[in-house]
């Protein structure tokens, strides 16, 4: 708790100053911060349409966010989101060109199925390499994402390719497989319920239940855990598993509710985000909300600051890496501190 | 006569906590002068603000008369002060000598001039009677013989004034009494030695004069003559510490039984054949130089390491090849050896330490695997206040813990279990005297209720207060197995080395 409470002290001081930076600069535009931000607040959640845009802009960071806070929180290293995102994403896309007249219900329940057991299947092999033969997982991890993003860049450009127009996306998929949209103005759709469903599931596993316990006491000390009668390897594969099923649901409902197709440029580095964003709250589920909220109000308001005051959308990107910069910094100097006292009497 | 050093109301504190509190005290010249006191008592860090480690809050030091305010220890080592730490250290792929010299090399022209500087350590060593090779790596030896490369380095760079802090937690008694020959060398020499211990019997052997100290301050300094080892033990922890006995019970039933157990890593055997029963209401103490096979049998008994051959028994069933919980689900509990690496998760909160290996007991374990929160707060609160630790709120981390406290933390955990076998390694190294009384009643309590009980120990005086009967264990056979009564230091001792009656 103590923790807890430390943790967001920093986050929370960081995120200010980070703010406040932003505001100095928006100075250089001859543009008052208050104005500036005033801005960005109304353009991400200051009526209906835009809200909306800015929650369909959180799924996938929430999503992909998630997958990597409980991999990394249970001390298994699962850089792999953004492979298992675009594998997941390209079945799931090419079964829905592939087959056509299912009933819609049954289409999307088997749509989201798939994708979850694809990124699942993407994220169980380095698992299992890693709990069995002990092989390092960033790596392998790493190298699948390239496996996927590359393997899913030729079936656009080969077997899949569109043939309605555009390049290196897939063509759309049979509409019995859609995510409705929620309002024709915005690309929120009615997977914003899958997303809710599964981050209820992580956090009631990651802060509720006996396997967040275990998971983060094999990430503090696996051999106290081994100690202690846990099945650490268990513990770690089933951890690997549900972070490549969450970004493999990333995927999916991009396809499915927002794109209708797969596309090359599916993720712009979602996963990247939502491992910073993790990483930031110390892997703590509802931290990840929170910021992925933040995050996403700061990215669809940057757009509205651009058009109306003339600074350029890149401040939001200067203020959020000026805060991560300073989350990184506050906990490194805390640690300091906590060292210090603690040195003995 | 002269002083060496002079401490004047000296006080350091470190955030809320007083470790040192207006300290006096006066070392004199050329006497081997003791700090004795419990673990947090302040010795350590006293030492480290005469050597430069920590600044001064407020008060002074004098140093041969000279008032000095060290930044580093640097700024100490070239007033003549050197320090050997509980910790060594020393580079552990250079020889000897280059240990020895480093940081300080005799140079020619503007290069490293080795010839000289093997032949000056070379000639240290032999002046204090050290016996140790000079060419040899740090790495190949032994504990005993690498705190002679430390105290060497001290004599090298001239220190008149020499600091040993607990020098003998990690030596065997013959390796320690070898170590007191040398600082009863450097005494005649005319050097002035302090020596830090929380072991009475030590303190009276060599000391001159005796400081202790509790909760920082300076209880009193006496000259070693004129106070008794009862009265300085009470001195230490504040109270009379009663004796312990213990009650003869009936040892015939057979609990757990080793058969024949080895072990090969890395194609070298570390444990040989070892056989050995364990019975109801009985301690065996297994003693031995670190490093002989006793860590590796430890972790075979609790399943963390399978053996290569041979069989574990545990009331007649075959235990040799079941996993770590199925071992505690049978009530075989573990006091591991290491707290901070295998007994608690330093960087979680008490609460989640002593929760681990009980979680999945009904009382905390609730459907769909959710985990009765308020249970297991009530637990920890419960057993915070039985086994008295010391702690803001169980939500602490266990790691801001002292090593006292963090191992009233692994031993509550481990005792509310309902055990049938109690295997319990090293309960108290680095903790305190009360904490060390308050441990072995803990565990005699167990033997009285008829556990049997394995206990692992480098302290000798732990392994014959608590067992019935001693095993030491030598090069990964057990070299030595007899009754308490028929046992003592010596036989220990030498059964340590290798040496068979």
């Amino acid at each position: 708790m103590m923790e807890r409470y430390k943790g967001l002290l920093i986050i929370t001081v960081s995120f200010f100053l980070a703010i406040f930076i932003g505001g100095l600069l928006m100075l250089l535009y001859k543009v008052s911060p208050i104005d500036g931000y005033k801005e960005m607040v109304m353009g991400a959640i200051g009526n209906k349409f835009v809200l909306y845009s800015t929650l369909d802009r959180m799924i996938p960071i929430l999503l992909t966010g998630l997958s990597i806070a409980i991999s990394f929180h249970a001390g298994i290293w699962n850089i792999g989101a953004q492979g298992q995102l675009y594998l997941a994403a390209f079945v799931v896309a090419a079964m829905g060109v592939t087959f056509h007249g299912i009933p819609s219900m049954m289409y999307i329940v088997i749509g989201v199925s798939v994708g979850l057991v694809v990124g699942g299947i993407w994220a169980w092999i380095p698992g299992y390499l890693k709990v069995k033969y002990n092989v390092n997982e960033v790596v392998l991890t790493i190298m699948m994402n390239s496996i996927a993003v590359y393997f899913t860049l030729y079936m656009v450009n080969g077997p899949f390719r569109t043939t309605q127009g555009s390049l290196g996306a897939t063509n759309i998929i049979d509409k019995g497989m859609w995510f409705k949209h929620l309002n024709p103005l915005s690309n929120l759709n009615t997977g914003v319920y899958v997303a809710i469903v599964a981050t209820a599931v992580i956090v009631y596993l990651m802060v509720f239940s006996k396997y967040g316990y275990e998971w983060k006491m094999s990430r503090l000390n696996q051999r106290f855990a081994v100690y202690g009668g846990v099945d650490v390897k268990r513990n770690l594969m089933m951890a690997m598993v549900v972070s490549g099923m969450l970004a493999g649901l990333a995927g999916t409902l991009l396809v499915m509710g927002d794109y209708h197709r797969f596309l090359n440029g599916i993720s712009p580095g979602y996963s990247w985000t939502g491992m910073i964003l993790a990483m930031m709250v110390n892997y703590d589920p509802i931290g990840v909300i929170i910021t992925s909220f933040i995050y996403a109000v700061m990215a669809s308001g940057g757009l509205q600051m651009e058009l109306m005051l003339n600074i350029p959308q890149e401040l939001v990107q200067i203020i959020f890496v000026l805060s991560v910069m300073f989350v990184t910094a506050g906990y490194s100097v805390s640690n300091k501190m906590a060292n210090r006292i603690q040195e003995e009497g | 006569m002269k002083n060496a050093v002079e401490f004047e109301n000296v006080t350091k504190k470190f955030g809320s906590v007083t470790a040192v509190n207006a300290v006096n005290l006066s070392i004199e010249d050329g006497e081997i002068h003791s700090i004795i006191g419990e673990n947090g008592a302040g010795k350590t860090t006293l030492m480290r603000l005469l050597y430069g480690m920590y600044k001064i809050d407020s008060g002074s030091v004098k140093v041969f008369g000279k008032k000095v305010r060290f930044s580093s220890p640097k700024d100490a080592i070239a007033n003549g002060i050197g320090m050997v730490h509980q910790n060594f250290m020393l580079i552990d792929s250079f020889t000897v000598y280059e240990n020895v010299v480093l940081g300080f090399e005799p140079k020619r022209n503007l290069s490293f001039d080795r010839k000289s500087a093997r032949r000056i350590v070379k000639e240290l060593a032999l002046r204090y009677g050290m016996n140790v090779n000079v060419d040899e790596k740090v790495e190949r030896l032994s504990v005993g013989l690498q705190q002679k490369v430390e105290i060497l380095k001290l004599l090298y760079r001239k220190a008149n004034i020499l600091i040993f802090d607990e020098p003998t937690a990690v030596l065997t008694p013959q390796e320690s009494q070898l170590l007191f020959d040398i600082l009863k060398k450097f005494k005649e020499s005319g050097k002035t030695v302090i020596f830090i211990s929380h072991k009475l019997r030590e303190v009276k052997e060599i000391s001159n004069r005796i400081t202790v100290m509790r909760n920082g301050k300076n209880l009193g300094t006496f000259k070693n003559e004129e106070i008794s080892e009862e009265r300085l033990a009470e001195m230490v922890a504040g109270r009379k510490i009663p004796k312990l006995s213990l009650p003869s019970v009936d040892f015939s039933k057979v609990a757990l039984k080793v058969e024949n157990v080895s072990l090969v890593e890395n194609g070298v055997e570390i444990v040989k054949n070892v056989s050995f029963d364990v019975r109801e209401g009985e301690v065996l103490g297994v003693a031995g130089v670190v490093g002989n096979g006793q860590s590796e049998l430890e972790e075979m008994v609790s399943g963390m390491k399978k053996p290569t051959s041979g069989k574990i028994v545990f009331y007649d069933e075959d235990v040799t090849n079941l996993s770590v919980r199925a071992r505690r689900e049978r009530g075989m509990v573990y006091i591991p050896q290491d707290r901070i690496k295998t007994g608690l998760a330093p960087l979680a909160s008490i609460k989640e330490n002593m929760l681990m290996g009980h979680q999945n007991k009904k009382q905390f374990l609730g459907k769909l695997a959710f985990l009765k929160r308020g249970n297991i707060r009530s637990f920890s609160i419960s057993l915070i206040e039985d086994y008295e630790v010391v702690c803001k709120s169980p939500e602490e981390q266990a790691g801001t813990l002292s090593g006292g406290n963090m191992q009233r933390v692994v031993i509550a955990r481990e005792f509310s279990h309902r055990a049938r076998f109690l295997l319990v390694s090293q309960p108290t190294r680095g903790v305190d005297i009360g904490g060390i009384e308050f441990i072995h009643k803990k565990i005699l309590k167990m033997r009285e209720e008829k556990i049997a009980i394995l206990l692992f120990s480098s302290d000798l005086d732990e392994i014959l207060t608590l067992s019935d009967r001693i095993a030491v264990m030598y090069e990964g056979r057990i070299n030595y197995l007899c009754t308490r009564e028929k046992s003592d230091l010596t036989k220990i001792g030498l059964a340590m080395l290798g040496m068979k009656r």
